[in-house]
């Protein structure tokens, strides 16, 4: 049984492998000394951690977890102070000749790789601290990615690494059988090809000699010479780098083009939307674009990579939790590329689910929205709910009317938080008579949340204008029921929108129709009743109170009981004119 | 966050950098394709052995494997196959070939070719394709990989390259790279360097990581701290140029406090930043020669990077290297980097400093950057990097106060030792060579100190004699053409000596004593003798220097201010003291020869530099023949061509013997010189004499028609007519330019009744 890690793809966060030791089947042969045994799960977990960012997310919980895992078998393993001396050999490290790590597969193999590599020997004191153990992690797992680069292996990027309390012994990897034969062939080939004679000449002119003095040069000095080959200074140079030989290239030089450019072009710009450089991306576009002349078959296409739907993808993954507004650098580059800018975003928010990028991309789909409004409104009805949500929300902060229209489409849509988005909307929205009937319609939702905010919409935004349509369609569902407590706010509801005609309308309702009536639509009336009362209850005239009373002493016990909570009420709020 | 979480960041931020421009796929699809291959050129071979390669059975295969290597290209760049023991890699990706023996038996395949791997540079054609399986298919060459390589040419496939038979280094075998001496690794570093420049001059890629382990090396070998390059011996001057720039920028950079991944990195860059030569001598139908060749050169370097595909951190700082390394540090587009400032330190340094291009002596080159800094050179970076070299620099020639003379051989330790390093004791006092390898610590040494310093004053710099370096290189080139180790012609004759000849020889002879009419003689030796180097002569303060090149002289210098070309000039009235004054004093022209910034400032053209540097050869070399007391000694050396003035003097040693001579006007010591009068003289049958060209005055020539070989020199002097000494003068010229000799006395033949 091997070692290695089930697989899983790089963003699939739901498999999370145990970071205990998966029992190798060969365990029982590797490590007899407890020393051994502490060295054997300690190499393990260094092992796992290195490969582990071949199939996860950096920021994996998975990864996590080995890292934790790979500190507390390192520790262990170091306790006793003895530093640890690795042979490595093919297949195996060995310590002190005791075989402590053993995997003969070639691609999980960490003995394997390291041995290919050429390290002979690894020691790692007992003095060394989590710092220099986490840059042998990282050698290890660089190792592991980088085809392309032919830079490094993993004895120069030890030397790199500059340890202090771990070594190793190397040499070269794998050799030529013949390495004089080899050596010959190659210089064979060498000396045909020679540099000009007069290469470097001719010399830069000088001016007078100055002596020869000693200088005592300041470390701030140093420091500050060396910090420009800082970590961090690695955006700024590629960027300046690129810069350099775009105009270098529009110079006209014979020497470079735009073709050998603007590859490496490509590779900075990569890099830094891995960083989340925006700053120097958006210097490059300017760059770009300045001398997009040079080449507009070449340039342009490029450009568009630089805000596509990988890069914003990329950009807006990096959007820091607590951004609430779009990064005037992006927006400036989106500025910079307005082909199809609004397509890529839309494509991106699609893609995006971080809360933070999600509101990001929404503000700049609004900001952007003007670009092409019907396709935005033509991927809100195809999109999943969510986006739905937020590109509603963008349009209608971008383009409030378009937003309306849209939105009162939206409230027969089928998912429920869309059709509350759509409601905000409409809400928000001026009184229209477009929105008024969309609305209306609305109160045969079967969703009872959604109704009472129509009756809350309609109560606070509208007039006379929607009494009528509301009463038609309060009789006419009356029969099937409704809650209470929509009765009440109906009542509410159409008092507020037209007092006087809302007292006839509940004296009918609150009197029943003739002996017949008081039969057939007892259901239905008894609902009426009661939103006639809840709604006389807010009419400052006696007749209103007049009526409540009447109603009372015909109605059964539960309606009663509502006529004279809505009577006191009337007297607490002073209602009445009386 | 914790600390787990920020490691997890930190990490992750690392592992991106690494995968930057390239997804996280491109692994498995190297994988994937290069399976393909393998598996298609192993079944392409199978059947090669069955059916001809022009059978319509492979029209699907060859068309798979064409179009396999080209995603690979496109993936890659370039594309390295090799088989070592029973496994397949594909630039560093292991192949996984499942299922029976392919991986073992296609590394079979290969080995019996006497080759381990195969790297394409380019795609080929299907066509090409066939070619090459055709060739891998049928038996070995007995010339195994060379003879593979010859075939592979004449079937047109120039962009493989073959890779020899390879092996995992077991522990403990020999040859670990941290075991290797400096001068192992430097030799090494050399045909490295060789073999790169040659890949990218082919439309190669650029492959860091042999370079990277090279520098890690030298690093190793203490790079850092001191002084590792030993230039191997006949080393290709771009090859030994870059070495030393190494080692200098690994030392300014170590000063600079760079940490070990930026030092290494440095180091890398340093060994590509003239890269972009190799495109210029590219092609021979279309060599980029001249400032041409110097204007391009760093964006052609760039251009030559940027082969390499994926991003990383030490190929832009390459890039920049190569961009900046020849700009100003008050550029007005902006500062350069920081690792093109400090190649430029280095590659200034040591461009001025050697023959090919300057000729400076350490000192004086670096007194020359030092006066730059903050212009040029960066302000912080020149004081430490004359902090490094000390205030005599190594290699450069001094005299000690206890009249030993060597060269300097060691980098300051410290600010103490800043004019006090170690001296390598080349000449004692009395003018004996010193035995090998005395070393003298002047930190040490109290009562000693550094007198002088050769090479110092107006002789500080030679033009470089470019025809001379032509024909040099032209002979490099030709003699690695047909294979041989780089040797140079056996007849320095035929070829001027190469560019890079060291000095293998000290003085060879101790001092002699100069005596009135000696130095006659000693010319006529040293012309007839063919020889080449340097004939001192002293007398008292003055000290005069002829350069001898094949036995004629190309060059004299006097430390005597009134013997310095422009006061000959001066007298002579080939300029005025004013021209004079104005090419001394112009800033363009310091540290350069007083012949080139005359032609520079329009002062003269180059007849008249000629004549001038004519004259005062001729008047030096003539003082110096007056002189009637002193030594003179001989240094025997190969002559580096970059020695040789531009332009070259038009003296003829025959001529200047003469005319010595004829300067000689005391009879008694003309007599003195002649010797025994009753040896008969005959004509030389010298071969150098055959082809002399002298002016002979016409007496020369009567007493030239007198010689038989059986008359003595005291019955020539009756015979010749003429005045005593002018035909004592005669005779004594002819013997010293040779075109004469006596014969010893027991074997002049007499004639009868003859007086003895």
């Amino acid at each position: 049984m091997s070692t290695s890690e089930p697989e899983a793809s790089p963003a699939d966060t739901a498999v999370q492998p145990s970071p205990e030791t998966t029992p190798l089947v060969e365990e029982a042969r590797v490590g007899v000394s407890d020393r051994a045994r502490r060295a054997n799960l300690a190499v393990l977990a260094l092992s796992r951690a290195a490969r582990s960012f071949l199939l996860y997310d950096p920021a994996n919980d998975a990864i996590r977890r080995f890292i934790e895992d790979l500190r507390t078998r390192m520790t262990q393993a170091l306790a006793g102070g003895d530093a640890l001396r690795f042979e490595v050999r093919p297949f195996e490290l060995a310590l002190d000749g005791e075989v402590v790590y053993l995997e003969r597969d070639r691609e999980h193999s960490l003995a394997f790789r390291m041995y290919r590599d050429g390290v002979r020997r690894l020691t790692i004191s007992g003095a060394a601290d989590w710092d220099e153990m986490l840059r042998l992690l990282e050698i290890l797992s660089i190792r592991y990615t980088g085809v392309r680069q032919y830079e490094d292996d993993i004895v120069t990027l030890l030397w790199k690494a500059g340890f202090k309390h771990i070594e190793i012994e190397a040499v070269e990897g794998f050799v030529p059988e013949d390495e004089e034969e080899d050596a010959q062939a190659r210089r064979a080939r060498a000396g045909a090809v020679s540099a000009p004679d007069d290469w470097d000449l001719p010399l830069r002119p000088l001016g007078a000699a100055a002596p020869l003095v000693w200088t005592d040069v300041a470390e701030e000095a140093r420091q500050t010479l060396c910090a420009e080959e800082a970590s961090h200074f690695l955006a700024a140079n590629a960027a300046q780098a690129a810069t350099a030989l775009i105009e270098r290239a529009a110079e006209g030089s014979e020497a470079i083009g735009v073709a050998e450019v603007l590859p490496f072009i490509a590779e900075v710009r990569d890099f830094l939307l891995a960083e989340g450089q925006l700053e120097q991306l958006t210097t490059l576009v300017r760059i770009l674009q300045m001398n997009v002349l040079l080449d507009v078959a070449r340039i342009e296409p490029l450009m568009l990579t630089f805000a596509d739907r990988r890069a914003l993808t990329q950009i807006l993954h990096s959007t820091p939790k607590s951004m609430d507004t779009p990064p005037p650098e992006l927006v400036e580059l989106l500025d910079l590329l307005p082909a199809d800018r609004l397509v890529r975003l839309v494509d991106a928010l699609s893609a995006e689910r971080g809360e933070a990028a999600r509101r990001v991309a929404r503000q700049l789909v609004e900001r952007y929205a003007g670009d092409d409004p019907e396709y935005l409104v033509s991927r809100l009805h195809t999109a999943e709910a969510s986006v739905t949500c937020d590109l509603l929300r963008a349009l209608s902060g971008a383009l409030p009317d378009r937003g309306v229209e849209v939105a009162a489409d939206l409230i027969q849509h089928p998912d429920a938080s869309v059709v509350s988005e759509a409601m905000r909307r409409l809400e928000a929205a001026p009184a229209q008579p477009r929105v008024a009937r969309a609305l209306l319609r609305l109160l045969d939702s079967p969703h009872d949340e959604m109704r009472l905010q129509v009756l809350e919409i309609l109560s606070n935004h509208y007039g006379a204008v929607v009494f009528e349509p509301l009463v038609r369609s309060t009789e006419r569902r009356a029969p099937a029921g409704f809650p209470i407590e929509e009765a009440e706010l109906i009542g509410r509801t159409l008092a507020r929108l037209s007092p006087s005609a809302a007292l006839a309308v509940f004296k009918g309702w609150a009197r029943p129709k003739g002996l017949m009536g008081r039969f057939v639509e007892s259901r239905g009336h008894s609902l009426l009743a009661w939103v006639a009362v809840a709604g006389l209850g807010g009419l400052a005239e006696e007749e209103a109170e007049t009526t409540i009373r009447e109603t009372a002493n015909r109605a059964d016990a539960e309606l009663r009981r509502h006529c004279m909570a809505t009577l006191a009420r009337r007297r607490r709020e002073g209602v009445s004119r009386g | 966050m914790d600390d787990i979480a920020v490691a997890q960041a930190q990490l992750g931020k690392a592992i991106n950098r690494a995968r930057a421009g390239e997804d996280r796929a491109l692994a498995g699809r190297v994988r994937d394709e290069g399976e393909r291959l393998v598996k298609l050129l192993y079944g392409a071979l199978g059947m090669a052995k069955l059916h001809a390669l022009t059978n319509r059975a492979f029209d699907q295969p060859i068309a798979d494997i064409t179009r396999a290597l080209g995603v690979l290209l496109d993936l890659l760049g370039a594309v390295h196959l090799l088989a070592v023991e029973e496994q397949v890699y594909m630039n560093d990706i292991r192949i996984r070939l499942e299922g029976g023996d392919i991986g073992d038996d296609f590394g079979k395949k290969l080995r019996e070719h006497g080759i381990g791997g195969l790297s394409f540079h380019g795609p080929l054609t299907e066509t090409q394709f066939r070619g090459l399986v055709a060739i891998l298919a049928r038996e070995p060459d007995p010339a195994a990989r060379a003879g593979l390589q010859a075939a592979l040419r004449e079937a047109g496939i120039d962009s493989l390259d073959l890779a020899g038979i390879h092996h995992f280094r077991l522990a403990g075998e020999a040859g670990g790279h941290t075991a290797v001496d400096a001068a192992t690794m430097s030799e090494r570093g050399a045909a490295l360097l060789d073999e790169v420049f040659e890949n990218l001059a082919g439309s190669r890629q650029p492959n860091p990581l042999p370079t990277r382990r090279l520098v890690t090396g030298l690093l190793d070998a203490g790079a850092a701290t001191q002084w590792v390059v030993v230039e191997p011996e006949d080393v290709s001057p771009y090859a030994a140029h870059n070495l030393r720039v190494c080692n200098l920028v690994l030392l300014l950079g170590n000063a600079l406090g760079l940490t070990p991944g930026v030092l290494q990195d440095l180091g890398v860059a340093a060994m590509f930043h003239d890269a972009g030569y190799a495109l210029c001598s590219a092609s021979p139908e279309q060599q980029i020669e001249g400032e041409r060749a110097f204007d391009l050169h760093p964006l052609l370097a760039v251009r030559v990077l940027l082969r390499q595909r994926g991003f990383h951190e030490a190929k832009i700082r390459r890039v920049m290297t190569a961009l900046d390394h020849h700009r100003r540090y008050d550029d007005s587009r902006g500062v350069p980097s920081l690792f093109g400032r400090i190649v430029a330190i280095a590659e200034d340094y040591d461009t001025l400093t050697q023959p090919r291009s300057g000729g400076l002596s350490p000192r004086r080159a670096l007194s020359l950057m030092a006066a730059a800094a903050g212009g040029v050179y960066d302000p912080v970076l020149l004081p430490l990097f004359v902090n490094l070299m000390g205030a005599y620099p190594r290699q450069t020639r001094v005299r000690l106060s206890d009249g030993r003379v060597g060269r300097v051989v060691s980098l300051p330790r410290a600010k103490e030792s800043f004019a006090r390093p170690v001296v390598r004791v080349e000449r004692l006092a009395d003018g004996r060579t010193a035995p090998d390898e005395t070393d003298v610590d002047l930190a040490w040494e109290a009562g000693l100190r550094i007198e002088s310093v050769f090479d110092e004053g107006a002789s500080t710099s030679i033009e470089p004699d470019l025809a001379t370096l032509k024909v040099v290189n032209e002979a490099r080139r030709a003699a690695a053409r047909v294979g041989a180790n780089r040797a140079m012609p056996a007849s320095l004759s035929q070829v001027p000596p190469p560019a890079t000849a060291p000095r293998t020889t000290l003085p060879s002879a101790a001092a002699k004593p100069l005596s009135e009419g000696a130095l006659p003689g000693v010319l006529r030796d040293l012309y007839l003798g063919n020889k080449s180097g340097t004939l001192h002569l002293r007398r008292q303060a003055k000290h005069l220097s002829l350069l001898i090149w094949e036995g004629n002289a190309l060059h004299a210098s006097s430390t005597a201010p009134e013997d310095h070309l422009g006061a000959v000039a001066v007298r002579e009235g080939l300029m005025s003291q004013t021209d004079l004054d104005r090419a001394n004093e112009a800033p363009a022209g310091q540290g350069k020869r007083l012949g080139f910034v005359l032609r520079e400032m329009g002062i003269m053209d180059d007849a008249q530099v000629g004549d001038a540097l004519t004259v005062h050869a001729r008047e030096v070399i003539l003082k110096a023949l007056s002189w009637t007391e002193g030594s003179y000694s001989f240094e025997e050396h190969a002559l580096s061509p970059e020695l040789i003035a531009n332009p070259p003097l038009r003296l003829s040693t025959p001529d200047l013997i003469l005319e010595a001579v004829r300067r000689l006007t005391d009879p008694d010591v003309v007599r003195y010189h002649l010797g025994d009068v009753d040896r008969v003289a005959r004509l030389s049958a010298h071969p150098r004499v055959k082809a002399m060209s002298v002016g002979l005055a016409p007496l020369d020539g009567y007493t030239l028609s007198r010689i038989d070989g059986q008359t003595t020199l005291r019955e020539l002097m009756r015979l010749v007519p003429g005045e005593r000494l002018a035909v004592m003068q005669s005779l004594f010229g002819l013997l010293c330019v040779g075109l004469i000799e006596l014969l010893p006395p027991a074997s002049s033949p007499r004639r009868s009744g003859q007086p003895g």
